[in-house]
């Protein structure tokens, strides 16, 4: 027993002492484990800062970029000039069209500025396309007295004129067949003469030959 | 209780234990317990503030940026990338874009010609009907003899449409499809625009629209109130006229587009 204590603590203390080396040790050997050094470190950081600025910067353009695309110029423009061609196209004749308006049948010969007189009268009410027997007229249409009749736009065209008119029904109907207007007056001339007018929920009509133009330029915008 | 036997009896355990203490074998313990002494007590010390320790928290730190940094560079080049095949599409897109809009251009350009949308310019005619100015007009004639009405320059325009005009418009009014010359009291309305006289009608087309214009049959009923009391008419010709612009409304309200 007596030899047994000094032997323990003996023991106790060589542990502790190896303990507290070993402590030591590892402290140093952490710190010594790390692959870079802390200049190296340093450099490695600036580089990553450096660089994922220049990233930074470079998705803040591609974004730009892509709000720039997709914006007005493009897509909005598509459709803006789409519907403006689409409604010159039926401005101008470019396409048959259909709508609500009337219709008018003149059974008989009357004088070819008396036909434009009556379709003088539908445009003055507001008709926005306008058609005699099935033809689209344009402003450039006319009438021609000939030997064997009337040709309008070149194309035989005989009683009864038919005339075919989209736009107000109502105002149509009332310009037509107002007091002292166009057809009462065709009427006073010519009491042999019936003009019926109606009204038509759907009046259609076709396009209109394309005119090619020879002496008229489009003038260079200045 | 036993106070003597107590006191006599301590005293020689403790003087033998010193003893034993100090025995040479010990002095190693002694030597041992030394080192271990320091190193503990450094240990203990440097503790609150280690140095390396210390360092060992930077350098920790450092490694964590780094990672973060790293981490965050990742996640931009992603994004770069994504970024890039979307920009891609949208200049693919664009392209298709522009394209159509170079087609729709150019079919807007032909309709705004054929709508009268834009100026024209070319070899006509100038054609001036007037008011008569004479004062030797007899007393009692139907003031309307003496005016130009709605129906003259209807005959007059339809008149040059047939002899091959192309566009035509009366003292700025572009004549269109939509346009009707219309007579409100003595007033007379183009384009539901008032015109005042004289007339001027220009009529860009062929030559041969002089010689038309000029035929005596033409037009017989106005040059024969020209004649007779003083109205105005002139037609000359001319190389390089500006028809306007329709300056009027042309988008349809009631008339559709129809499939044929």
């Amino acid at each position: 027993m007596k030899r047994l204590v000094p032997q323990i603590s003996l023991a106790l203390v060589c542990f502790l002492l190896g303990l507290g080396l070993v402590t030591q040790f590892r402290t140093y050997h952490t710190v010594a484990k790390s692959e870079l050094s802390p200049a190296d470190e340093a450099l490695v950081i600036g580089d990553l800062v450096d660089g994922n600025g220049s990233l930074r910067r470079e998705v803040g353009e591609l974004q730009d970029k892509l709000a720039q695309y997709g914006q007005p110029g493009s897509a909005a423009s598509v459709g803006a000039m789409r519907t403006e061609r689409d409604q010159l196209q039926i401005a101008v004749g470019a396409t048959s069209v259909q709508g609500p308006g009337v219709e008018m049948a003149v059974s008989g010969y009357v004088r070819t500025d008396e036909l434009v007189d009556l379709i003088n009268e539908l445009r003055n009410a507001g008709a926005e396309a306008v058609g005699v027997n099935g033809r689209r007229l344009t402003a450039r249409s006319v009438f021609i007295s000939g030997p064997g009749g009337y040709s309008l736009d070149g194309v035989q065209v005989t009683p009864p004129f038919r005339f075919s008119a989209i736009g107000l029904p109502a105002t149509l109907e009332t310009a037509l067949l107002r007091k002292g207007g166009v057809v009462a007056l065709l009427r006073a001339y010519y009491p042999s003469l019936t003009i019926d007018v109606v009204r038509r929920d759907l009046v259609q009509l076709p396009a209109a030959d394309p005119v090619a133009s020879a002496y008229a330029l489009a003038r260079a915008a200045s | 209780m036993f106070p003597a036997t107590t006191r006599g009896g301590s005293a020689r355990p403790v003087r033998l234990q010193l003893r034993a203490a100090f025995r040479p074998g010990r002095w190693i313990l002694f030597l041992l317990g030394v080192p271990l002494g320091v190193i503990l007590s450094i240990a203990l010390q440097t503790h609150p503030v280690p140095a390396a320790q210390r360092e060992t928290t930077i350098r920790a730190v450092s490694a964590e940026t780094i990672l973060r940094l790293e981490e965050e560079q990742r996640s931009l080049k992603d994004a770069i990338k994504t970024l890039r095949e979307q920009v891609a599409v949208a200049q693919r897109d664009e392209t298709a874009q522009q394209t159509q809009l170079t087609g729709l251009s150019g079919d807007l350009q032909a309709l705004k010609r054929r709508a009268g949308l834009t100026p024209m310019q070319g070899p006509g005619i100038k054609i001036t009907l007037d008011d008569s100015q004479s004062r030797a007009v007899p007393v009692g004639t139907d003031a309307n003899l003496l005016l130009v009405h709605d129906f003259d320059l209807r005959d007059t325009i339809a008149l040059l449409w047939s002899s091959g005009a192309e566009a035509i418009d009366i003292n700025g009014q572009r004549i269109v499809d939509t346009t009707s010359i219309y007579c409100v009291g003595t007033t007379i309305l183009v384009n539901d625009t008032r015109l005042s006289p004289p007339y001027v009608i220009q009529a860009i087309g062929p030559t041969g629209m002089q010689a038309t214009l000029s035929d005596p049959v033409s037009l017989a009923h106005f040059k024969g109130l020209v004649r007779q009391y003083g109205l105005g008419f002139k037609a000359v010709g001319a190389d390089d006229l500006t028809v306007a612009a329709f300056d009027g409304r042309t988008n349809p309200r009631y008339a559709v587009a129809s499939a044929r």
